[in-house]
């Protein structure tokens, strides 16, 4: 028994028979959730590499251990990697639950169960220039998520289908390059052409400005909760890899220093991503420009230094990050697609502000839902990114008061989209009566929702911002 | 291992149907000239890799082609559209002199790009040969050819079967290089997976408008 084959093969073995049962909804994501959350405990309890006594006399106690080898290649889940893959679980697990608070497609759950088993793969693989593949493939399975059959293939699934095989072809030149390198003072010339093109790779896969745009064409032309699960997960996926390569070269930091171009590109997304927030008029691309702003958050992340490890980036800020990011962003999908499934008609172009007008009369609770999570991925005080945005701004404004001005002017951006969609919800007759048309168990799970994202405001400490995630760091090898 | 005159011909090949699929907007052309590469592109990989992890290359570049082909039969507007939009009628015709003119003016752009690609490559291939020296020059060559064209097939078109066509010729080429400095099995089989999931997609997009709407 090993860590790889319950966390990755038996999923992935496990996917098909949700794929067989896609005609019973209901049952496949009964099915689908709890598997999801069955992981998810056992990365959060099961020990690997140490006994585990089973109280039965005359069994031994089991042991599972780290590495499988598969074709050839290691997957290595082992103690210190187990946090991380309970944090992406239980993100996971927040989209499963919101297929029960509204409508969604058949192949939901089972392609969401399988990009979640792809990503873990990709995380899991050593070295980890094969997760870019790993991840490409995840793209592929991606795109009946959001554009469902029956329906003419929209652009975007175009341009993420190009925008990751691109990024999946540099990164395999970046590695062929980077053979060429050895320990000399004449190969370390050549390694600024390495980092950039890995960093193109990164960039297209995902979705770095300027190569971002698949990320508002998918939220503005698909269902708001299938368009939230990609526009999350791709990105996230492709900036652990990032990560992992930036751990694995930290080692040439003195000979290279590649943390201005990321924090500069980091810096322009959240800019961007928030002054084209305040300017979008569709609901569903508002939320995509604020999974811009965090897929920048994450890249100033990678730039804070541990200073106990010489040139080492502390990860834990930003798998801190992704909890809040995450509750948030589902929140806002949950709020959008109950609005798209009861309004718009089916239709996604229907999501604009115009037509949302006076929607708090009618949907006060899927109204209050879409605020709040708005609200929270800009960073206002209280709310669940608050504290982890203020931590990495001020680590920021150690290096560059500008950049952390900038920051908070990109969040700025975020609040003010989110201050427009209040006025465009509120508006409309003040004679119109308040009623709640929202069934009884979308009421109580947007409550609890909202409820998680002010508790994770309030008390953040639950999470601890310096997590060792040791084994990334170790167990990277220098492709 | 297949000997130089194979790779030096194999080179060839790609070249020429890297520049064919640039250059063709018949479907049946194109997907014929894409099953046709992988034979090129199997035999450089194969002077790097074994014969039997290479061929898993060429046999899911050739389930590719078919599922492409499959997904286009099933598509009866798609096999009109080709049917039509090639020179058809009688020569004298002015609608004839225009297509052949319309058709001349844009094949003339794409061989221009595809010059200015070789020219590039062929002036850089040199360098590429001092600064990795393990490569065999028609690898390099092929590699970067259908890397170059590939994303120029990609580029130049909006059409879901031309831009796979164009992804599939651009991994291809990273396939032939990195051929070169890694050989694993893992690496092979999920190269070979995600040119499948390609043509997946690519048939899953045009498919998907007449497939069954789920609800």
């Amino acid at each position: 028994m090993n860590a790889p084959l319950i966390f990755i093969l038996l999923p992935a073995v496990f996917t098909p028979v949700l794929f067989v049962f896609q005609r019973y909804p209901r049952f496949n994501q009964v099915l689908g959730t709890s598997a999801m959350l069955v992981l998810l405990l056992l990365s959060w309890r099961l020990p690997v590499n140490s006994p585990i006594f089973l109280g039965i006399p005359g069994i031994p106690a089991l042991v599972v251990s780290d590495s499988l080898f598969f074709l050839g290649r290691r997957f290595f889940i082992d103690d210190s990697l187990r946090p991380v893959l309970t944090l992406i679980y239980l993100a996971l697990n927040f989209w499963f639950i919101a297929s029960f608070i509204t409508h969604i497609r058949p192949l939901f759950i089972p392609l969401c169960f399988g990009i979640g088993v792809l990503l873990v793969a990709s995380i899991a693989v050593d070295p980890p220039l094969y997760s870019a593949l790993i991840i490409v493939l995840a793209a592929l399975f991606s795109i009946p998520l959001f554009s469902p059959p029956g329906k003419q293939i929209s652009n975007s699934a175009l341009r993420l289908l190009i925008f990751e095989v691109l990024g999946m072809g540099l990164f395999l030149f970046a590695d062929w390059y980077l053979s060429s390198i050895q320990s000399d003072q004449q190969s370390f010339a050549r390694l600024p052409v390495a980092f950039a093109l890995l960093g193109l790779g990164l960039a297209f896969m995902a979705g770095v400005f300027p190569f971002h745009t698949w990320l508002p064409m998918i939220a503005g032309s698909s269902a708001p909760l299938a368009a939230s699960f990609t526009i999350f997960f791709i990105p996230l996926a492709a900036s652990i890899t990032g990560l992992r390569y930036l751990l694995a070269f930290s080692v040439f930091q003195p000979i290279f220093d590649f943390q201005p171009a990321l924090r500069l590109v980091g810096i322009l997304m959240v800019v961007a991503g928030g002054t084209w927030a305040v300017m979008e008029r569709h609901l569903g691309r508002i939320m995509a420009f604020a999974m811009l702003v965090q897929v920048g958050s994450w890249l100033l992340a990678f730039t804070i230094i541990d200073q106990s490890v010489l040139g080492v980036p502390l990860t834990g800020l930003f798998y801190s990050m992704l909890i809040p990011q995450s509750i948030a962003l589902v929140t806002w999908a949950i709020s959008l697609d109950i609005y798209y499934q009861a309004e718009s008609d089916d239709s996604p172009e229907h999501l604009q502000l115009i037509s949302a007008q006076g929607l708090a009369h009618r949907y006060p609770l899927l109204a209050s839902g879409l605020l709040v999570a708005s609200f929270a991925l800009a960073g206002l005080p209280l709310l669940a990114n608050f504290p982890y945005l203020f931590v990495l701004s001020a680590e920021i404004a150690k290096s560059s008061l500008l950049f952390a001005s900038l920051y908070w002017i990109g969040h700025t951006g975020l609040l003010i989209a989110g201050l427009r969609t209040l006025a465009a919800v509120t508006s409309g007759s003040q004679d119109s009566a308040w009623q709640v048309s929202e069934s009884r168990h979308q009421v109580i799970w947007l409550l609890l929702f909202m409820l998680a994202i002010v508790l994770l405001g309030i008390l953040p400490q639950w999470q601890s911002f310096d997590q060792p995630t040791s084994s990334i760091l170790t167990s990277l090898l220098i492709p | 291992m297949p000997g130089l005159e194979n790779t030096l011909i194999a080179a060839v090949v790609v070249t020429i149907t890297s520049l064919v699929l640039l250059l063709s907007r018949d479907w049946r052309v194109g997907i014929f000239i894409l099953a046709v590469q992988y034979v090129g592109v199997y035999f450089l990989v194969s002077s790097s890799w074994p014969l039997m992890v290479a061929a898993i290359i060429l046999i899911s570049g050739w389930i590719s082609s078919i599922v492409l082909v499959m997904a286009v039969v099933s598509v009866p507007e798609m096999i009109q559209a080709a049917d039509q939009g090639g020179l058809s009628g009688s020569w004298r015709s002015p609608q004839w002199v225009v297509t052949f003119l319309r058709l001349l003016s844009e094949r003339s752009f794409y061989i221009l790009a595809a010059f200015l690609i070789l020219v590039v490559i062929g002036s850089q291939l040199s360098q590429i040969l001092i600064t990795f020296p393990d490569i065999p020059p028609q690898h390099a060559w092929s590699g970067l050819v259908l890397i170059g064209l590939g994303l120029l097939i990609t580029g130049f078109s909006d059409r879901p079967l031309q831009i796979t066509i164009g992804l599939m010729t651009w991994l291809s080429g990273f396939e032939i290089l990195y051929a070169t400095v890694q050989s694993s099995l893992l690496m092979a089989g999920l190269l070979s997976g995600v040119n499948l999931a390609l043509s997946m997609a690519g048939a899953y997009f045009l498919l998907a408008g007449q497939m069954e709407q789920q609800v």
